[in-house]
């Protein structure tokens, strides 16, 4: 080799070190990346013995917050309680019928507004202790503090008592309990929780086992990546021991990527809901099982008729939010939109949900009298083309839509271009994110109309809340709706001791909102999730959909499909593509090398 | 000589710091003015009482005055609390950490890969210049360049779905997992596979035209003409003094371009769901989790500016014109 | 040099002349849209959606069953719009800021030069982002909010422009007879300098595509209007890319990348002729 002059053989060098460096650098950096992973072996999924299988969920909506059962709020902690933490009892598909599971056996005196409740005696945390009154009666208390979240479950409870180890009494203000306390509370372990501060405990503390008394538990989570569960071999209901023994929720970013993964067949299941369009593609892919289930949410339109509001006046008239009412033509525009995977409504609640008034029907959809209403009212075509009240104002208003719900953005355009222009009502829709939906809407009431949705809780009346007085100043209700008679109804209801009486005073809330219209409800879309065909016995019968967060039999039942039809292999070349990839690089950095060192080799 | 470099140094440095001083202020206001509760925002549900709004507005230290906040804000921020994510319920350090480090992941690489390419096709476009390949080499380097960043990375997914095999999203697979590091890497590699190659063809573009043009530059001083008058071999010309001299220019688009990298980090990290401080912002914007932006924002803005630091004294030790100005 | 002289050398940029004609098709494109399309793209037809290319529909449809070749024809509007408004903001704040902070010099340009590094430094998107959040997503926001941030280039060039132009001669005998130095400025060195700031201008109609592009892509532009971003922001969001319906996606990203190209093929053509050393020897 030729002595080179010292700059070009430093120059040289250094490149060869920088190189070096990178490598090492990128060698390291994954190692800390994937070190926080927990590096067990994993069996494969595809492995055909019952107890040695992982079964992976993608799940695309809003990531854990926390796994405490009194302050989360992203339905993924809820659905992931649920396998950890048992409840008094469980509703089955039809929301109406108690199963029990902690309380074997149960009797509730409505007349007197007492329960009792006989737990289950097997019932075991995983560390050994037994499951016992005090660990119900702690948990219950938790629920009602003031901070926490599930306060609105266990709030009409006036006092618990525990006579012994197994035997819990309530006493509570309405029948309201039978419907919300037994399903939603989850029972913590005292002897773990006692040493925490409640309010702010995270919930899981890595540096020990977790307790857990479901048929799951907690093995590792990895924030916004994925958390693991694993089977709880001291799960005191035999009968219900998980077939899986892996339970991992992958989390993603969009929808679409983890649809992709679902389709390469890195993940097993799609979660919380699927696009309408993809049912197509899901039905086309022979290794995929599209489910289609009951909903548990629905969409509407809201009107700012708040009295103190700040919107276009002209909204609270009711003459015009019926002409907006008669003008749409809701079966077409679910069609449109859903394609077929929606079905329209004209209440609070999907139409599944037991509360839900199957008396009421959409407004009919009838241009005319849309038409009629408004001239009869008094609100003539103006110069430009748009209704316009007696004294001047026009019928013109802005529609707000959050800007994360691409295919509701489509239908607020519709609405305004397909139905209400015809009408001479002008609406501009605009799309916003969340946050600033919340402070276009509280506490002043500037919107005009927005469209947003509801997620709704099983056999659950107190939906009908959001439209009481004291929802205004929560935060809860964008419609502003102030009706007396509404608000003394709802409290009636909440004091009432006979479900049936309830399911009265409930029609009959649903019947004045319907009249007033301070919503236009449109559709409720059934649950759409895919799954893939290496597992079988998975029902789709209950809300939500076996994927959806609510439905506990799913992941008890869930086994791999030993009966497997022919499955299209995916091919994994991910070594030919990573060994291709570092040739690559190295050929460019050899390039790039060799044309440095020539130019040295000229220099002298 | 060496004094005025020290003044110099001196004079960007103090720059330096009353940047990331302004950005630590601008940070605070910047998120604070964005419409939107994150309490509200956080726990929306018929279950949120107004008495547990209020708890947890104290708890996030929201209800006291404005200018109180700003200076518990900058005292936190100074000593090393950057307080707790509104979302995640951590310590903003353990969210933004990983994020962090996924992106330079990615970053890195891309970065390195397309300042060499574009070296290379610039060098080549410039000592061939006006000829086919020239045109061949710039007009594909413009190309790219035009392309958005997502739009190109989709086409990527679309070709992948098809071809079947490669990873379209993720950084790495969950449950074929095994303690081989080897085998992690390779995984790791097959999923940096199409977010890097998006990355790097859709940044060589400019360096591939700042490469050519100060090489033409060079060219055509006076200098070099008297050199190839004298006979001197033009490859020889451009590997001993154009070359060093177009670098410069180089240099300082590289440490602009930083904050770039970041921006394309976002489209990209987005489209192949690459868990790395580009999603990490969208998505904490999305959610009004203050802290978090704070936290991402400042990191951000103290590497963009340590960069262009650093890249200002390179720049003024290769180039002696510049600190005199 | 004059307009003639100008336009002699153009002519024969082969760069320059591919991008002006890439840019003149669109702009017919986006002027004749209710002529050409097939169909008036809000046309929605249940009946049909997510279909593949036919007859009916060489790009096929929409998940509401909108024709997307009309969508994409329509689509040039606004982007075409954007471009240029948020163009000319930016270049009129950059030309502003540049020349006040150029012939002022002393502490009004220090101030001035800190405030556009300083800009140059922060990532753009991630503060346009940010604004179109606070300030809603409406087309003239989006149009604001990139010019806004987009200055900085454009004010550095021009800046080292004026710093020579500056110490020309007729400044100079200007200054003498006692010319007013808002006079001096806009009068004098502003003309002097536009013809530099065409490059320039070029590139920030690029560039201002892109961004508006990337705003409504990632759902925070305006997603109302029909736009190139748009329809890619819906065509990830329906599933169509994970369907793998390339028909979907490829048409606007291709628009997308041809009008950029168009523009920056003319900027850099610009930059060849009127920096004497780049033209080809």
């Amino acid at each position: 080799m030729k002595i080179l002059a010292g700059g070009e053989n430093m120059k040289n060098k250094t490149l060869i070190i920088l190189i070096a460096i990178t490598i090492s650098l990128l060698m390291v950096l994954n190692s800390f990346a994937i070190s926080q992973v927990n590096v067990k072996v994993f069996p494969l999924q595809n492995s055909n013995n019952n107890t040695n299988s992982t079964f992976i969920v993608g799940w695309s909506g809003t990531s854990l917050d926390t796994l405490n059962p009194y302050t989360y709020s992203s339905a993924i902690s809820g659905w992931i309680l649920m396998q950890v933490y048992p409840t008094l009892c469980v509703f089955g598909p039809n929301q109406t019928t108690l199963h029990p599971y902690l309380a074997s056996s149960w009797q509730i005196f409505p007349n007197n507004d007492t329960a009792i409740f006989h737990l289950n005696p097997n019932a075991k945390w995983s560390d050994g202790v037994p499951i016992t009154a005090e660990d119900v009666n702690y948990s219950y208390t938790m629920a009602e503090q003031n901070w926490s979240g599930e306060s609105s479950y266990s709030n009409m409870i006036t006092s618990i008592s525990t006579p012994n180890n197994s035997t819990v009494i309530f006493h509570f203000t309405g029948i309201i309990f039978e419907l919300v306390a037994l399903v939603n509370v989850y029972i913590v372990p005292y002897h773990i929780w006692k040493n925490v501060n409640a309010s702010s405990y995270f919930g899981y503390n890595t540096s020990q086992p977790f307790v857990s008394g479901g048929p799951f538990t907690i093995t590792k989570y990895v924030p916004s990546q994925y958390i693991e569960l694993s089977r709880n071999s001291n799960f005191w209901i035999p009968s219900e021991k998980p077939h899986i023994q892996n339970l991992i929720f992958q989390f993603f970013t969009s929808g679409s990527s983890m649809f992709s993964s679902l389709e390469a067949g890195q993940i097993d299941a799609a979660a919380p809901q699927l696009s309408p369009s993809l049912a197509n593609t899901v039905k086309n892919d022979s290794n995929l099982i599209l489910t289609v289930s009951p909903s548990d949410m629905y969409y509407y339109v809201a009107f700012n008729v708040y009295p103190f509001g700040k919107g276009n006046p002209t909204l609270k008239n009711l003459s015009v939010r019926e002409a907006l009412a008669h003008a749409v033509n809701l079966t077409a525009l679910t069609d449109l939109i859903w394609h077929g995977y929606a079905v329209p409504i004209a209440s609070q609640f999907p139409p599944t949900q037991p509360f839900y008034d199957h008396a009421l029907q959409p407004y009919s959809y009838n241009v005319s009298l849309a038409n009629e209403i408004l001239n009869n009212s008094g609100f003539k075509y103006g110069p430009n083309g748009i209704r316009e009240s007696p004294n001047g104002t026009l019928l013109s208003y802005t529609l707000y839509v959050p800007s994360s719900m691409s295919t509701e953005i489509e239908a607020a355009n519709i609405l305004a271009t397909q139905y209400w222009s015809k009408i001479g009502v002008k609406v501009t829709v605009e799309a916003v994110d969340t946050g600033t939906l919340d402070s276009i809407i509280w506490p002043n009431f500037t919107q005009d109309m927005d469209l947003w949705d509801w997620g709704v809780t099983l056999a659950d009346p107190t939906q009908l809340f959001i439209f009481t007085n004291t929802a205004i100043n929560e935060s809860l209700s964008d419609s502003g709706y102030m009706n007396a008679t509404y608000d003394s109804l709802y409290e009636s209801m909440m004091y009432t001791s006979s479900i049936q009486q309830m399911k009265n005073i409930s029609n009959q809330l649903q019947v004045m909102l319907y009249q007033d219209l301070p919503y236009l409800p449109l559709y409720s879309p059934l649950s759409l999730q895919a799954y893939s065909k290496k597992w079988t016995n998975i029902s789709t019968d209950y809300p939500g959909g076996p994927f959806g967060g609510m439905d506990w039999r799913t992941f008890i039942t869930v086994e791999p499909n030993t009966t497997s039809p022919v499955i299209k292999p995916v091919n994994n070349y991910s070594g030919i593509i990573a060994a291709i990839s570092i040739i690559v690089i190295l050929i460019l950095v050899a390039i790039a090398y060799i044309f440095l060192r020539r130019r040295k080799r000229d220099g002298t | 000589m060496e004094r005025s470099l020290t003044k110099y140094f001196i004079k960007r440095f103090i720059f330096a710091l009353i940047t990331i001083i302004a950005i630590i202020s601008l940070n605070f206001y910047l998120f604070r003015i964005m419409p939107g509760n994150p309490i509200i925002l956080l726990y929306r549900s018929p279950e949120l009482s107004a008495s547990r709004i209020k708890i947890l507005t104290e708890q996030f230290g929201l209800n006291k005055p404005l200018w109180e906040q700003y200076f518990i804000y900058v005292y936190n921020t100074l000593t090393g609390n950057w307080g707790i994510s509104f979302y995640y319920k951590q310590p903003v350090f353990n969210v933004i950490i990983p994020a962090m480090i996924n992106s330079l992941i990615l970053l890195i690489p891309a970065t390195f890969l397309s300042i060499i390419l574009g070296i290379f096709t610039g060098i080549i476009s410039a000592w061939k210049r006006g000829t086919r390949i020239d045109f061949a080499f710039l007009g594909t380097a413009l190309a790219f360049y035009a392309m958005p960043t997502f739009w190109f990375g989709a086409i990527l997914i679309l070709l992948a779905l098809y071809i079947g095999g490669i990873p379209i999203s993720g950084m790495y697979t969950i449950g074929a997992y095994n303690s081989n590091p080897i085998s992690q890497l390779i995984d790791l590699l097959s999923h940096l596979v199409l977010p890097l190659i998006t990355l790097t063809l859709v940044y060589y573009g400019q360096f591939t035209i700042i490469m050519r043009n100060s090489l033409i530059d060079v060219f055509t001083e006076d200098y070099i003409v008297t050199a190839k008058a004298k006979g001197a071999d033009e490859k020889w010309i451009i590997k001993k003094h154009a070359v060093p001299n177009a670098m410069l220019p180089m240099v300082s688009i590289i440490a602009i371009n930083f904050g770039l990298v970041v921006t394309g980090a976002i489209l990209t990290e987005t489209i192949f769901s690459w868990p790395g401080v580009g999603l990490l912002i969208y998505d904490s914007i999305m959610a009004r989790d203050y802290p978090v932006l704070q936290g991402t924002f400042l990191i951000v803005a103290i590497t963009v500016v340590m960069a262009n630091f650093i890249a200002d004294i390179i720049y003024a030790r290769l180039d002696p014109r510049i600190r005199y100005q | 040099m004059n307009i003639v002289d100008f336009w002699r050398i153009f002519k024969r940029n082969k760069f320059g002349v591919g991008g002006l004609i890439i840019i003149l098709i669109f702009l017919i494109m986006a002027i004749f849209a209710p002529f050409i399309s097939p169909y008036n793209p809000n046309q929605t037809n249940p009946n049909l959606f997510l279909s593949k290319p036919s007859l009916n529909h060489p790009f096929g449809t929409n998940e509401l069953g909108e024709d997307l070749l009309s969508l994409d024809i329509y689509g040039s509007r606004i982007s075409l719009i954007v471009g240029f408004a948020a163009a000319a903001v930016s270049v009129i704040l950059g030309l502003l800021i540049g020349i006040i902070s150029g012939y002022m010099g002393g502490l009004i340009d220090e101030v001035l030069m800190r405030i556009t590094d300083f800009f140059l430094v922060i990532p753009t998107l991630v503060l346009m982002i940010i604004i179109a959040a606070i300030i809603g997503p409406s087309l003239i926001n989006v149009i604001f909010v990139i010019g806004l941030l987009s200055w900085p280039p454009t004010a550095r060039m021009v800046r080292s422009m004026v710093l020579s132009i500056k110490e020309w001669p007729f400044i100079e005998s200007a200054k003498a007879s006692n010319a007013g130095r808002l006079y001096i400025m806009f009068v004098h060195v502003l003309p002097n300098v536009i013809p530099i700031v065409f490059a320039n201008a070029t590139l920030a109609i690029a560039g201002a595509i892109f961004s508006q592009a990337s705003l409504v892509f990632l759902g925070v532009g305006d997603v109302t209007d029909i736009s190139w971003g748009e329809i890619l922001h819906y065509a990830v969001s329906s599933g169509a890319l994970s369907a793998g319906d390339w028909w979907y996606v490829i048409p606007p990203g291709t628009f997308i990348v041809l009008l950029i190209l168009g523009f920056v093929l003319l900027g850099y053509s610009f930059e060849e002729i009127l920096n004497p050393r780049l033209r080809r020897v």
